[in-house]
């Protein structure tokens, strides 16, 4: 194991005598701050909750996406107007509406 | 960036009750949280302010560390003590908080104060190691702006090996590194800091 210069040792000793010592006691209310900071944590929304949110709006999009996109084929190949949306009515009415 | 020693002790007090402490803190007993506060504050702010960056609040760091505690009590298994766990979390939220701090401009001999030339000067002069109450103020300039150079995990191992007199196994617990790392890193962090220096003394700039 290599060592530091003795120089650089002796340095690193001076420095030892010359921090000034502090108090190790916890200042006064930081308990009350730490338990108010964690109280507010966690009555507020955590990110999780938002990330999860984010995560099922994206699904969402790109369902509505992927139906419209199937709509679309099927009314263009159908040969009807995109904007005729009779037969998609009439498949939800038959097939998925109660 | 303070350099101050860091003890980290098991409880010594036998009467304190420590796990019934944490079994009421984790059924939400405001009391016993704040007793657990007081209890380990003086463990929490030795590492702060052994590992503080510039222009950062130490009380800050340390409510921030005790969040992350409270927050990570149920993760807490009796296998190591509490002290030794609490350690690594505050070892670690220091050092990222340090690698977040930007990176000190290059510093020459013209940027010392008075007080750490005349250190400098005072060293290669005297062989004593009991220095002038003012040669150890500007000492203790002249280590922090030293360890500022190294990356914060090197500073950690040169200030724990080298100011504290820590050993390997003691650094361990404190950070959960192998041993194995624990040397090679402070072969290597030795090294840079004596190339450090030696720049500083022959060219006056670091």
């Amino acid at each position: 194991m290599n060592h530091l210069e003795p120089e650089l040792k002796r340095l690193m000793n001076w420095a030892r005598h010359g921090l000034a010592p502090k108090p190790d006691q916890a200042p006064l209310g930081f308990s009350r701050r730490v338990l108010a900071g964690l109280e507010s944590e966690q009555t507020a929304p955590s990110p999780l909750v938002f990330e999860r949110l984010v995560a099922i709006s994206a699904w969402a999009s790109t369902v509505v996406i992927v139906c419209g996109l199937i709509f679309f084929a099927s009314q263009t190949r159908s040969g009807e107007s995109v904007l005729n949306f009779t037969s998609a009515y009439q498949f939800l009415a038959k097939n998925i509406l109660p | 960036m303070g350099i101050e020693c860091s003890v980290v002790t098991p409880s010594e007090d036998t009467a304190f009750d420590m796990a019934d402490c944490l079994e009421r803190v984790r059924r939400k007993d405001e009391p016993a949280a704040r007793v657990l506060v007081e209890r380990l504050y003086p463990l929490v702010i030795k590492v702060v302010r052994a590992n503080l960056p510039r222009r950062a609040s130490e009380e800050d760091l340390a409510q921030e560390i005790f969040l992350k505690v409270f927050v990570k009590l149920d993760q807490f298994r009796s296998a190591v003590p509490i002290e030794h766990w609490v350690s690594r979390i505050a070892v670690n939220h220091c050092l990222k908080a340090l690698r977040a701090q930007k990176a000190r401009p290059e510093w020459r001999m013209a940027d010392l104060s008075k007080e750490e030339a005349d250190t400098l000067e005072a060293l290669s002069t005297s062989s004593t190691d009991a220095p002038h109450p003012a040669d150890a103020v500007g000492a203790v300039e002249l280590v922090s702006r030293l360890l500022d150079m190294l990356s914060p995990e090197d500073r950690l191992i040169i200030r724990l090996l080298e100011m504290e007199d820590r050993s390997v196994e003691e650094i361990r617990r404190l950070t959960g590194w192998s041993a194995t790392v624990i040397r090679v890193r402070a072969f290597r962090a030795r090294r840079k800091l004596n190339k450090r220096f030696a720049k500083l003394k022959k060219e006056g700039k670091l």
